[in-house]
């Protein structure tokens, strides 16, 4: 089924997004390449009791907030729901009863006001948001995707033309964060914990493995590394809680660091563009930095706020999108499972 | 006054369009748990109908939540764009039947049951979370009533199999009667979310 309404091709459009993949609640408005408003509604407070994201519990708390989430967006940017020209919505990967939510709200507003349904896919939100805000916009370069669930690296030729170079065969770096982090019995999440911690530690203090390192391709692999630090937990010694954060910390971002490099010299790209949760991570950010320093590469990371999920890339996506002519059908469904590259 | 009634609580879905009393559109589809292409498709139609939208009405189940969610979410949608008004009825109580009176059983999962009666368009008993034998012991209670089930259920082989309409949803919200919620909808939650812990480790463990 076509959808109703025609595409845009202006890039004045103004457009409402929602992300509702995980456990944030988020909505943005986007004039043209302006950000007018990003909200976020955290669930982190309610998962924490149970130590990680529970689905259902999710999907009721994505229910009850995109209503406030939706009019704080719309009072923030000061715009009417009859001025937005195309509603977006992330339609995976994610969790299934998420991702509903997100998606029925926007098709229901595009159905109410005839306007185009956009169905993004999140990875390309995080991909792109290192480009949202630049005056080039979208350009040639490898991405580094590091966040709890993903962890990959792509080759980026233009908006919509990504080669996958490679990507975690097992848990996601900032999933491994995550899962150290609750080792270690730090306050969920504990990627940032960690991160915090390992400031005031020797990163050679412990030396964990660097999985894959030195294999012939772009795959990571971190669980081998979170089952290394959960053996050495009760034969620490006089190796503080701080070490051994840093020590990890410091495994994960040597071999991020090194086959993002890699990638780039094998690509032949000289931008390197990077984000998702974990390059929030001060470590990441500063070897990265030294690294591209060194091979006479551009670094671009995206803005803190966009690193974790936010609507904004959403709507980044969904601006490029109708500048493409591009909208999507209202059968077009949702997919726990999406693919970057097909 | 402009109704429009959804019910995806189960999985043979419904979309109702009542205008001033006349049935304009009642169409239903298969509500796949994983699927809501159907819904949107047949609430494009339903809306290219009318110029406004006074209410919506959403059937709460009990049911599929998957289902009922994305309902109230489309129904959001709506309400946000066309500024219609959200209201919540029980889905049991607009099943496609021509009794007066009724019982409505389900399972509920984990060895249990929901159990509600229907009067006048209304639950006046549930909807209630119950064991097997409690089930029994409520339908005993009013063995003059038609029991009905959406799906056949193994331990109760004599409940009829009856299906929420959204036309008869519709009528319901027109009449005013068994309306449960307005605003803020949520589907009907029997239980709070069933959540896993896992067993308590040491650090070193």
């Amino acid at each position: 089924m076509p959808n109703h309404a025609s595409p845009i091709t202006n890039y004045a459009a103004c457009i409402l997004a929602i992300e509702t993949s995980c456990d944030e609640t988020a909505a943005a408005v986007l004039r043209g390449g302006k950000l007018l408003a990003s909200e976020v509604a955290s669930q982190i407070a309610v998962h924490a009791q149970y130590g990680g994201v529970v689905p259902e519990v999710a999907s009721r708390q994505h229910l009850r907030a995109l209503r406030p989430v939706i009019a704080q967006a719309l009072a923030a940017a000061g715009v009417a729901l009859a001025e937005v020209d195309a509603f977006a919505a992330t339609c995976g990967p994610g969790l299934a009863s998420s991702l509903m939510i997100g998606t029925s709200v926007a098709k229901g507003l595009a159905v109410a006001l005839r306007k185009p349904y956009l169905a993004i896919n999140h990875l390309e939100g995080h991909l792109l948001s290192p480009f949202f805000g630049t005056h080039e916009g979208v350009r040639p370069a490898v991405a580094l995707i590091v966040s709890g669930g993903h962890t990959l690296l792509v080759e980026i030729e233009a908006f919509g033309k990504y080669r996958l170079l490679g990507q975690t065969q097992d848990d996601a770096a900032g999933e491994a964060f995550d899962k150290v982090g609750k080792l270690l019995g730090l306050p969920y999440p504990g990627g940032p914990n960690v991160n915090r911690l390992a400031t005031s530690g020797d990163p050679a203090r412990v030396d964990f493995p660097r999985s894959m390192l030195h294999s012939d391709d772009f795959a990571f692999s971190f669980s081998g590394l979170k089952t290394s630090v959960r053996y050495l937990l009760p034969k620490l010694g006089d190796i503080s809680l701080p070490d051994v954060c840093a020590s990890f910390q410091e495994a994960v971002v040597d071999v991020l660091v090194a086959k993002t490099l890699r990638a780039a010299e094998a690509t032949g790209r000289r931008l390197i563009a990077v984000s998702g949760g974990v390059s929030c991570n001060t470590r990441l950010r500063e070897k990265l930095r030294a690294a591209c320093a060194a091979r006479g590469c551009e670094l671009l990371v995206a803005e803190p706020a966009l690193c974790t999920d936010n609507a904004a890339m959403i709507g980044y996506v969904a601006r490029l999108m109708l500048a493409h002519g591009q909208s999507s059908a209202l059968t077009v469904d949702i997919d726990p499972n999406l693919r970057l590259v097909a | 006054m402009t109704i429009l009634a959804i019910d995806t609580s189960t999985n043979h879905g419904g979309v109702a369009l009542l205008v001033d009393g006349a049935l304009r559109l009642d169409e239903t589809f298969v509500a796949d748990r994983s699927t809501s292409s159907s819904l949107f498709a047949v609430l494009e139609r339903a809306v290219a109908l009318v110029p406004r939208l006074d209410q919506v009405a959403i059937g709460l189940g009990p049911g599929s939540y998957a289902g009922v969610r994305i309902a109230i979410a489309a129904a959001l949608g709506l309400e946000l764009g066309l500024g219609a008004r959200l209201i919540g009825l029980p889905s049991v109580a607009a099943l496609e039947t021509d009794a007066p009176a009724w019982l409505a059983i389900g399972d509920a999962r984990r060895d249990t049951f929901y159990f509600t009666r229907v009067e006048d368009g209304g639950c006046v008993e549930g909807p209630l979370l119950v064991s097997e034998s409690e089930v029994r012991a409520r339908i005993a209670a009013h063995e003059s009533l038609p029991v009905f089930a959406s799906v056949a259920l193994p331990a109760f082989p004599a409940a009829q199999i009856a299906l929420p309409s959204a036309g008869r949803l519709a009528r319901l919200a027109q009449m005013g009667r068994g309306i449960t919620a307005t605003g803020e909808l949520e589907p009907i939650y029997l239980r709070e979310p069933h959540i896993t812990q896992p067993k308590a480790r040491s650090a070193g463990g």
